[in-house]
């Protein structure tokens, strides 16, 4: 899942990326408005993470200009300042849920997984193909109840083609998804990870759950 | 205190009253004085030609009343107090002889008329001049006039005679009675035209008076935008009107500027405080750091987030930002739910007067101020009992008593307590639950409900806090209507 993190304090801001990618998000981060509207205009996100009080753009003025652009982008903004009036008017401009600092991580985890959850239509927080069952809270893959190791970007390529089952994901959008905008595109590594995944996931007599479809890309479904 | 347009009503009738008044005397002594002077004037004139004059006679009947005077009436004594000369209309109860003086002049009433009167003694030496001429022109004389009319006899004057005249004013006092019944009415008439233009002048000159008036009164204190209506007013006004405005635009601008101060604040404070969090969260939960070590800092972090949030709940209860959430709440769960997570084995609470009683109030707050009351009892306690009572008075307030028995503080009333960061400890001794904003956020959190909150110290050294709140339901009525 690929987040963009718009925050102009640079120790919150490097805390919070380093966090998020540990817990296999891929991360873009901004240090102010314009910089956060550039990278939203031009990148598709899973959730973007915008603080409120931004330099150049307000954070609220970049949530109305991003609905204003028809991109539908969970958001969710992150606040020092708790009052009531507050919470209503981010909320009000296209927020999808609020968070006021200091906030427990546990707690940002799981508002990002509902948000990303939500941003693909779905509301079963456990995701499942076959005897294949991915549970993204818990951070845990079983096939037939047998408990699969998963480095944290191949939990995160599971994921995002499970949410997006029975659909090709193109090489791009895998791309764009599980890596930032500081990776290189051009090297095969998706390949690499894609066969990892697939070898992982593949147990016993198991049906192949993910397929290539060449010049397209890739798809979780059954056979 | 009198309200303005009574001022006004008093002054403008008391005015207008007074001048009525002072002009109707003024009239009435003037024409008063104009025809008594006239009748004054006329009667020394006779009496002094008169006394000059053998011809009393003669010359009386010459004087005919003239204006002012019905009638005159004159008698002359001797220096034997014998008449020589009466007048056909003296009547007999007139006084005679009244002093010895030159001249006196006398006011009286006989039967229902008015006289002025005046009383001379002539002049012995000018008389005798006059008689000796008096007699000599008398001998040449017959009893009658070249024209046929009857010649009076002369009166012959001698030493200390004396010469009454009586003047006779009854309708000169008439008229000036009818002259006064008249200005009365006058003035009361004018009176009540004055009486009406007075009342429509106060309304009409109080009217912008009172305009600004209800436009002051009508102005909320939330809502600090409101702004006054200039309309038709007038300079003297004008002046009030602009330098109230200036006030609520300085007052508009000082909250803006104390809202955003207090989310400067939060900014500043909590930001920096969030990356340590998240920081530590993410370092722990990786295992970067032993449990130990954070837990520690996690316990840290949340000393100072409560901190935090306490300075700018105060800051935001101060300056009336904190929106209240406000629903009924039984007393009863309020006061237990506190004291079960604040309370430890050590410590009793004493329970009087406790009925399922009901406010309404934010409960997040109201929380609070029973979790900081009892946290502060329990911490600065010399005692193992805690005190909690509850009454209520026939005005519909509550009355709210929580006590501890406490040393060291000299009794009486101890507002301090209520200060922001005020703690009786001198060197502010690093407490981990008592930083001294508790008690400051309970009087504020009371104060944003509309209630009232005291602190005391008894003789006995019993610590009490009272909070009296305005109104409350009490759900033993609600249940039981009989």
């Amino acid at each position: 899942m690929r987040l963009l993190l718009v925050e102009d304090y640079e120790p919150l801001r490097q805390s919070l990326s380093r966090g998020l990618r540990s817990e296999g998000y891929a991360v873009d981060t901004a240090a102010d408005g314009d910089e956060g509207w550039w990278y939203l205009e031009h990148n598709d996100y899973d959730t973007a993470i915008l603080d409120r009080m931004l330099p150049s753009l307000d954070g609220v003025e970049l949530i109305r200009r991003l609905r204003d652009a028809g991109k539908t982008t969970p958001v969710l903004m992150l606040t020092a300042r708790d009052a009531v009036e507050d919470r209503v008017s981010g909320l009000d401009a296209g927020a999808d849920d609020y968070m006021c600092k200091p906030f427990a991580v546990p707690e940002l985890l799981a508002r990002l997984r509902s948000l990303v959850r939500r941003g693909h239509g779905q509301a079963d927080p456990v995701l499942s193909l076959d005897t294949l069952v991915l549970d993204p809270s818990a951070k845990t893959v079983t096939r037939d109840g047998q408990q699969i190791e998963l480095s944290p970007r191949e939990f995160q390529l599971l994921e995002f083609l499970l949410r997006r089952q029975d659909a090709v994901v193109s090489r791009t959008e895998l791309w764009e998804h599980l890596y930032d905008f500081e990776q290189d595109p051009m090297s095969n590594v998706l390949d690499v990870l894609v066969g990892r995944v697939r070898k992982k996931i593949h147990i016993g007599d198991g049906l192949e759950l993910i397929h290539t479809r060449r010049g397209q890309g890739y798809i979780a479904a059954l056979p | 205190m009198k309200r303005l347009s009574q001022r006004l009503w008093w002054a403008l009738m008391g005015s207008v009253g007074v001048a009525i008044c002072l002009t109707a005397l003024i009239a009435a002594l003037s024409v008063r004085s104009y025809a008594t002077n006239g009748v004054d004037e006329e009667i020394h004139r006779i009496a002094e030609r008169m006394s000059r004059s053998p011809w009393i006679p003669f010359r009386f009947i010459r004087y005919r009343p003239r204006q002012h005077i019905d009638d005159y009436a004159l008698l002359i004594l001797n220096q034997n107090q014998e008449i020589v000369f009466q007048s056909e209309n003296w009547e007999p109860s007139f006084p005679q002889q009244l002093s010895a003086q030159q001249h006196i002049d006398y006011f009286i009433t006989a039967d229902g008329r008015h006289f002025k009167c005046t009383q001379w003694s002539i002049d012995p030496d000018e008389n005798s001049r006059w008689r000796r001429r008096g007699r000599g022109r008398g001998r040449d004389r017959n009893n009658e006039d070249e024209r046929g009319h009857e010649r009076h006899d002369r009166v012959a004057y001698d030493k200390n005679m004396s010469l009454i005249l009586y003047a006779e004013v009854t309708t000169l006092d008439q008229d000036l009675r009818s002259l006064y019944e008249m200005l009365a009415v006058v003035g009361a008439v004018v009176m009540l035209f004055a009486l009406l233009i007075a009342r429509h002048l106060r309304d009409t000159l109080l009217a912008p008076v009172n305009a600004l008036s209800s436009d002051i009164a009508a102005l909320q204190a939330h809502d600090i935008e409101a702004r006054l209506e200039t309309g038709d007013m007038p300079q003297e006004l004008l002046l009030i009107h602009n330098r109230i405005n200036e006030l609520l635009d300085r007052l508009a601008h000082s909250r803006q500027r104390e809202r955003r101060s207090i989310g400067d604040i939060a900014h500043e404070l909590r930001t920096p405080l969030a990356a340590l969090r998240s920081e530590l969260e993410f370092a722990s939960s990786a295992g970067d750091i032993p449990e130990e070590r954070g837990q520690f800092m996690q316990e840290q972090v949340s000393t100072l987030q409560q901190r935090i949030d306490s300075l700018l709940l105060l800051m935001r209860l101060e300056s009336e930002q904190e929106q209240l959430q406000q629903q009924s709440l039984s007393l009863v769960e309020l006061i237990n739910d506190a004291w079960s997570r604040q309370h430890d084995d050590t410590h009793q609470l004493h329970m009087d007067g406790i009925t399922d009683q009901s406010i309404d109030c934010d409960p997040r707050l109201m929380a609070m101020v029973f979790d900081n009351l009892f946290s502060n009892a329990i911490a600065y306690s010399s005692s193992p009992e805690i005190g909690l009572s509850l009454s209520s008075n026939t005005g519909g307030t509550l009355q709210i008593h929580c006590s501890n028995a406490c040393d060291g503080m000299q009794p009486g009333p101890c507002p301090q307590v209520f200060e922001a960061f005020w703690r009786d400890d001198q060197a502010r001794s690093l407490n981990k639950r008592h930083y001294g904003l508790g008690l400051a956020l309970v009087e504020r959190i009371i104060m944003a409900h509309g209630a009232m909150i005291s602190a005391r110290i008894s003789d006995e050294h019993v610590f009490h806090i009272s909070i009296t709140w305005p109104a409350y339901v009490d759900d033993t009525d609600l249940a039981d209507p009989s």
